[in-house]
């Protein structure tokens, strides 16, 4: 992928792998991407895209378990949310297509992310409160509600949530 | 007498009076180890000695093992370990829960916590919340008799024990067998646990302290490879890979339409069974704490998630093999059985002296394995 200097916003550092910087660059159209150098390449060869900069330190995270993300906070996102894949909701053909699901979690509100190839198509919000997820009512698409639903489920297991209320 | 409720009466048989203060109950416990000149059994170093195999298994409450005394120890354990410890410890003070017959109920409230999914770590919390020192399992089959311990226990070194050459050989090769006791403890199943299936020798008291007992009677029969070549784990997955999937060119498996599968199909290039890979997460700390979440899947919403880890599958099919490899040695036969079959199903086949060799899915994996997939 030839990136030219005119399409890139922002840059900054993602962290470390392998001794080689890792960048974390934000495209004009929102997409975000790690590159880095390989230990034999001069060029700098593209780790991960994504929605959102946690979203492509957690992919870069999984595929090189050895990748070191830089201590301190992103510039553009004070505070990174913690990351979770709930993309095998979606059903083979979404997946194939390109799609992925994550969450987006920092203290008590939750973004749930709908992709394709690393654009941003669907937005859900929701926060907890008490023993709660409260859902914000969003219109998507019927194909993707049950991995919404299997998400917002998800969610629920490590954060002793009971109930999910969808908000009007 | 104010036991502990919790005591189960198999223990209770083992208290002694302290002459001095009638109302204290002594328990009499015994450590093995490699290490000499230990003062005090530290659950911090859980896994540097005898059950070093034990060290995978992450917990954040590290406990220690120890056999009552006058009960037989495991020869598994025995014969790695020159030294033999003694120490008392004051059931009084020191309360024990009885995880086999769980009368707080405290696993099933870690059960609660964690959507139903059992989490020993979440046991322990619990045990060591309730004020227990140290648990045991009244209903293991094998192992009623050992005792875990949250704390250092003083213990003082049995002098007349002394390790034989014999018991050196013995078993030395079945390490991988050796010292499930935390899993089995758990779940009192030891298939499940990765327990030893080793046949277990009666070992005497005396035999305990004195070394000549253990004979190679009861000794595992070595795993000869049957082959030619070197056994290796890599060697049995990939002939594995190729009966299960032509070597990872066939995953689009039939549903499996047991009682047990109930429609599901297996996954991967090894033909893991859902079911197995969830045992193997649930087995392994480092599996269960990356995870766990699949646990809470099923059909195509787990066939994704194992997509998108594919390091997952590898790991499991590893793990699994190596479990096989712990109850069956590395027979390449057993090990074709048991993938198929389970480790319960080949068990009973072998006690039922079923012609394993001869089996369909034996003669292929013998054939793969002959093959030279290396």
């Amino acid at each position: 992928m030839d990136i030219k200097q005119s399409d890139i916003d922002t840059v900054e550092s993602a962290g470390v792998l392998d001794g080689q910087d890792v960048k974390l660059i934000r495209l004009r159209g929102g997409l975000w991407m790690a590159i880095s150098k390989t230990a034999n390449s001069i060029k700098e060869k593209v780790l991960s895209v994504g929605s959102h900069p946690a979203i492509v330190k957690f992919n870069v995270k999984k595929q090189f378990p050895n990748f070191q993300m830089a201590m301190y906070k992103s510039e553009v996102f004070a505070n990174e949310p913690e990351v979770e894949d709930h993309s095998h909701f979606l059903s083979e053909d979404l997946l194939k297509s390109g799609y992925e699901l994550y969450s987006l979690q920092d203290n008590n509100s939750i973004e749930f992310q709908i992709s394709k190839n690393g654009i941003k198509e669907v937005s859900v919000a929701s926060f907890i409160m008490e023993d709660s997820l409260f859902v914000n009512k969003t219109e998507v698409k019927p194909e993707f509600s049950r991995a919404l639903a299997g998400a917002a489920l998800e969610k629920t297991l490590p954060n002793g949530i009971k109930k999910i209320k969808i908000q009007k | 007498m104010g036991f502990s409720k919790t005591i189960h009466s198999a223990l209770k048989a083992s208290l002694k009076k302290d002459a001095k203060n009638p109302k204290s109950s002594s328990l009499g416990l015994v450590h093995y180890s490699h290490v000499p000149d230990l003062k005090t059994i530290d659950p911090k170093f859980k896994g540097s000695g005898v059950d070093s195999k034990v060290k995978g298994r992450d917990t954040s409450h590290p406990h220690s093992f120890f056999y009552r005394d006058n009960t037989d120890p495991e020869e598994i354990v025995v014969s790695r370990a020159p030294y033999r410890y003694t120490g008392q410890i004051d059931t009084e003070k020191n309360k024990l829960y009885d995880l086999g017959s769980d009368p707080q109920k405290l696993i099933a409230r870690a059960k609660s916590r964690n959507q139903g999914v059992l989490d020993m770590d979440l046991v322990h919390e619990e045990v060591k919340n309730s004020g227990h020192a140290g648990f045991f399992n009244s209903n293991h089959p094998n192992l009623k008799n050992v005792v875990a311990m949250y704390g250092p226990v003083d213990v003082s070194i049995d002098s007349k024990y002394k390790k034989t050459e014999d018991m050196e050989k013995n078993t030395l090769r079945n390490i991988g067998a050796g010292l499930a006791i935390a899993g089995a403890l758990a779940t009192g199943t030891p298939e499940k646990a990765d327990a030893p299936t080793v046949p277990k020798t009666k070992i005497s008291q005396a035999a305990t302290k004195t070394p000549t007992a253990p004979k190679a009677t009861a000794e595992p029969k070595a795993a000869t490879p049957k082959f030619g070549d070197e056994y290796s784990t890599k060697r049995m997955l990939h002939t594995i890979a190729q009966v299960e999937s032509s070597g990872g060119r066939n995953i689009n498996h039939a549903p499996v339409n047991s009682p047990m599968h109930r429609g599901n199909r297996a996954y991967g290039q090894y033909g893991l069974m859902p079911v197995t890979i969830k045992d193997t997460i649930k087995a392994h700390g480092d599996l269960k704490s990356k995870h766990g979440k699949a646990l809470a899947l099923d059909g195509q919403d787990f066939h994704n998630y194992m997509k998108r880890n594919p390091e997952l599958g590898e790991t499991v099919a590893e793990r699994h093999v190596q479990r096989l490899e712990r109850q069956f040695g590395q027979d390449p036969s057993k090990i074709g059985y048991a993938w198929f079959q389970g480790i319960r199903g080949t068990h009973d086949a072998i006690k039922q002296k079923k012609d394993i060799e001869n089996h369909w899915h034996v003669k292929k994996i013998r054939d793969a394995y002959k093959r030279g997939n290396k």
